[in-house]
Parts: structure tokens; C-alpha cells; sequence
């Protein structure tokens, strides 16, 4: 073992990364070479100085508290999620295994092919505000993501078929402001006229955080179990699922649903800011 | 109910032992204590929501610092809307240049080693800081991943998400900035007391 290799593999030498069979070769000459070992010690004071120093920076006791509390709120927070979904698990058994259901379904399907559509409509028509505040988050995950625009939860009027070609554009990273012009009809940077699964979602980026809007009827319809709030003329409905805040309100006879992990406050805002154009 | 006590057990005995260097870390990143404790505070929920996907065996203390990386970028681009990898990585072509130059100035002094050692217990606290503090931040993570947290060459390329072969030339030429800076706040340290 010469200088040269010593030099080279010191840093390895010093991680611990090196061969534990050129390890003891190393240490020798480091051991029996006087530049080596200087050469060596000097990179060792250099790292005792950072590491003396960083280790020297301790988190302030209440951090500690602080986290522990809030994970408390996460377990809170699960818990709560796996009641809804209990619930909504329920329900979703009922109605799948429930034989009448089956058998109306069933025949829907073999007396018209687009019938099992008007059997998507009539089961979410009577979803309430809840779990609709719960679809438009999953729509909007799943837009953001994925950079997919469909949820099938929300498809209520409409032809499905028609919009899943590639007319669609699913890049959200060219889709900025608009995920899709050229199929949705824009009025004052909203989209209308198409709901549901044909109003995929349109993404908005306010300073790097992503706003869905959705509309998820194509009519009014009654919000029950909602925080309410008016600002100006306008009355929004808040809704949270999952730590996305939604707000929902009617305008020109459809309902839209403005999704985004941004606080009440702020999505209140820009809803409102969408409204008044 | 009794499930999310083991859980959340299991997580407190596992990861909080290592807040003190993820939040020394942290303050290095963003040099702002409250900055720094939020970012810490995000990074625990952040694991403790996705513990589940946590490989048991693996190395814990690594998979926290890579959800800690991650938040800082993330916090970081939204707020200075910063490219991440492509920005880095172009900010070490420029560097390479620049440091081979130092490298080279840097070999001139190797026969002043001796000196040079001598002269590191000149440093105060604040030449320490500003020396990390002033390193191109890739060169920084890779050196406190190693020297402080002596984290393997494979699991700091996995955090910062670069080949090992890059890990080791950003810890080469990130420890000889390193040195450089320190030894010229050494240099005034041993001028000025000379000077006395």
C-alpha cells in the first residue's frame, strides 16, 4: 500500500465503506506514515468540528410535546375516517348484495344498454351532502396524482364513453390554469354546462397548491349537514374529509365543488373570487 | 382501538429518539428555528401517517430524513418555485469548475498540514456554522448524512435519491469546500490573535 491508494480510499476508509479486508492494510499505513497520518488526523479534526457542532444542536424540549400531541390528532383523525368508511361500507353492502336491487338492475341492463347509467344517476341522487364532500376529495386526489380526471362516484349525467378517448388532456403539468379547454365550455374561467363525469376536474394552481373544481349537478339541490357561510351576495357550503376542504355552491342552476388541501379560509376566497367573474 | 395504541407505541419508541438530528438537520436547511420545528413537527405526522409503508428492519433513522428531504423540497419549490434535481444538478456542473480550481489552491497548502491542524482550534462556533451554512446544499446534506448522522454511502443515496457514485463525488468535493472555508476563517482567527 502506497500514499496514492492511502489518499484515495481515506474518505472510504473514514465512512466505514471500505473492504474489511483492506481495512487492517489502510490502518498500517496510516499508522507508520507520517504524512498519511496527518494527512488523516486533519480530515478527522475537520469532521469532529461538524459533527461537535451539529450534535450540539438539539431540538427545543416543547418540539417533542408538540409532535406527540399532533399525533394524537392523526390517530383521531384515522379513527374518524374508519367510521365513515364503516358506514359507507354498509350502505355499498346493502346495495350491491341486496337481491331486489340485483334483479332491477339486471333487468335494466337487458332492456336498455345505456340503462345502467339512470341506475348510477338514481343512487347518487340520493347521496347525502357528506359523501358527496367525500367523493370530491377522492375525484380530486386522484386528478392531482394521477393527473386522471374520472371518478365514476360523480358521474351523474352525462355520457361516460363519450369523454374517455384521448380527447382528454391528462397532463396536468401543461393544464394550467384549464385541464381541458378545448371540452368544456368556459364562462368567465369556469367551466359549464357539463357535470359530473364530463366535467372532469379543472385544476387550478394557486401558487403551486392545486384547486379542483368539479360540477357535480347539473341542477340545485338540497345541502344538509354543511358549515354555511355567506360572503358578499353568495352562499357557500364548507365541507372536510380526509384534511381536504371543500366548498360547494350553486350558481346558474348547477352545483360546483372547489377541492383543495389549502385552509377554510383561503379556498373560501378563491371560490368566491370564481364566482364573481 | 387497542391496535392504534401498539401502533402509535411502536412508532414513539422507533422515531422519536431521532428528532434531535432530524431537526439539526432541519435548522441547516432552512436556518430559521420555527421553520425548522415546522418542518420537523411535518415530517413526524407525515411518517406517522405512512408507517404502514414503512419496510420493518430497514433503517428508520434513513426513511425519516428522506420524508424530511421531501417535505423541505416540496415546501421549498412552492414557496421559491425552484426546479429541484435539474437546478442541483446544474449548480454542480458549475461548481465542479470552481472547485477543481480550489482544489488545486487547496493542494498548494497540503505542506502546511501541520499548521493547518494546529489552526482548526482557532475556529469558534460561528466559523463552524458559516462554513456549513455557506455549502452548496447538496454538498451539505451528503456531508451531515455521513460525518454527523454516519449514514452508509447506500442509504444517503437513497434519501437524496442520486446514484452512490454521486454521493461520493458531492462528499469529495463537499468536504474540500468545506475544508477550505473552514481554514480561512482558521487563518483570520490565528491573524487576528497574532495580531494582539
Amino acid at each position: 500500500m502506497v500514499c496514492v491508494e492511502t489518499i484515495k480510499y481515506l474518505y472510504a476508509f473514514l465512512d466505514k465503506e471500505i473492504d474489511k479486508s483492506q481495512y487492517p492494510i489502510i490502518k498500517e499505513h496510516i499508522d507508520n506514515c507520517f504524512e498519511c497520518r496527518q494527512r488523516y488526523e486533519f480530515e478527522k479534526g475537520v469532521r469532529s468540528l461538524v459533527k461537535a457542532f451539529c450534535l450540539n444542536t438539539t431540538a427545543p424540549t416543547y418540539l417533542h410535546s408538540k409532535i406527540i400531541e399532533g399525533l394524537g390528532s392523526v390517530d383521531a383523525e384515522i379513527s374518524e375516517n374508519k367510521d365513515i368508511q364503516a358506514i359507507s361500507e354498509r350502505k355499498v353492502t346493502r346495495a350491491v348484495f341486496s337481491p331486489r336491487i340485483y334483479a332491477i338492475a339486471a333487468s335494466i341492463l337487458l332492456l336498455i344498454g345505456g340503462g345502467v347509467f339512470y341506475y348510477t344517476n338514481y343512487y347518487n341522487y340520493n347521496n347525502d351532502s357528506t359523501s358527496i364532500v367525500d367523493n370530491a376529495v377522492k375525484n380530486h386526489v386522484v386528478a392531482v396524482n394521477d393527473n386522471l380526471v374520472f371518478n365514476e362516484k360523480t358521474s351523474v349525467v352525462g355520457n361516460v364513453n363519450k369523454y374517455l378517448g384521448n380527447t382528454i388532456n391528462t397532463k396536468l403539468s401543461n393544464s394550467s390554469p384549464l385541464l381541458n379547454a378545448e371540452r368544456i365550455g368556459i364562462a368567465g374561467g369556469i367551466p359549464v354546462k357539463f357535470c359530473g363525469t364530463s366535467s372532469p376536474c379543472v385544476i387550478f394552481d394557486k401558487g403551486g397548491n392545486k384547486l379542483s373544481l368539479q360540477i357535480i349537478r347539473n341542477s340545485t339541490f338540497p345541502i344538509s349537514n354543511l358549515e354555511r357561510v355567506k360572503l358578499g351576495p353568495k352562499e357557500f357550503y364548507i365541507g372536510n374529509c380526509r384534511g381536504f376542504n371543500s366548498v360547494i355552491w350553486e350558481e346558474d342552476g348547477s352545483t360546483y365543488c372547489l377541492t383543495s388541501d389549502i385552509n377554510k379560509n383561503e379556498i373560501l376566497r378563491f371560490a368566491a373570487t370564481l364566482t364573481t367573474r | 382501538m387497542r391496535e392504534e395504541n401498539n401502533r402509535r407505541k411502536e412508532f414513539e419508541d422507533v422515531a422519536m429518539e431521532h428528532l434531535d438530528s432530524l431537526y439539526s438537520m432541519a435548522i441547516r436547511l432552512v436556518f430559521n428555528r420555527e421553520a425548522a420545528e415546522d418542518l420537523v413537527q411535518e415530517t413526524y405526522l407525515k411518517a406517522y401517517r405512512f408507517f404502514d409503508t414503512f419496510q420493518k428492519g430497514t433503517n428508520i433513522k434513513a426513511w425519516l430524513f428522506k420524508i424530511l428531504r421531501n417535505t423541505f423540497i416540496n415546501k421549498y419549490r412552492k414557496t421559491v418555485n425552484l426546479p429541484s434535481e435539474i437546478f442541483y444538478e446544474d449548480v454542480e456542473s458549475v461548481n465542479s469548475n470552481l472547485s477543481y480550481k480550489q482544489e488545486s489552491d487547496f493542494a498548494e497548502l497540503t505542506d502546511t498540514l501541520e499548521t493547518k491542524y494546529n489552526d482548526l482550534g482557532n475556529l469558534m462556533e460561528d466559523d463552524v456554522k458559516h462554513a456549513i451554512d455557506n455549502l452548496p446544499i447538496e454538498y451539505k446534506e451528503a456531508i451531515l448524512l455521513s460525518d454527523v448522522e454516519e449514514l452508509s454511502y447506500n442509504d444517503i443515496a437513497e434519501i437524496t435519491n442520486v446514484p452512490i457514485g454521486t454521493v461520493k463525488s458531492r462528499l469529495n468535493r463537499g468536504r474540500k469546500l468545506l475544508q477550505k472555508s473552514l481554514w480561512e476563517y482558521a487563518k483570520d482567527r490565528g491573524f487576528i490573535k497574532r495580531g494582539k
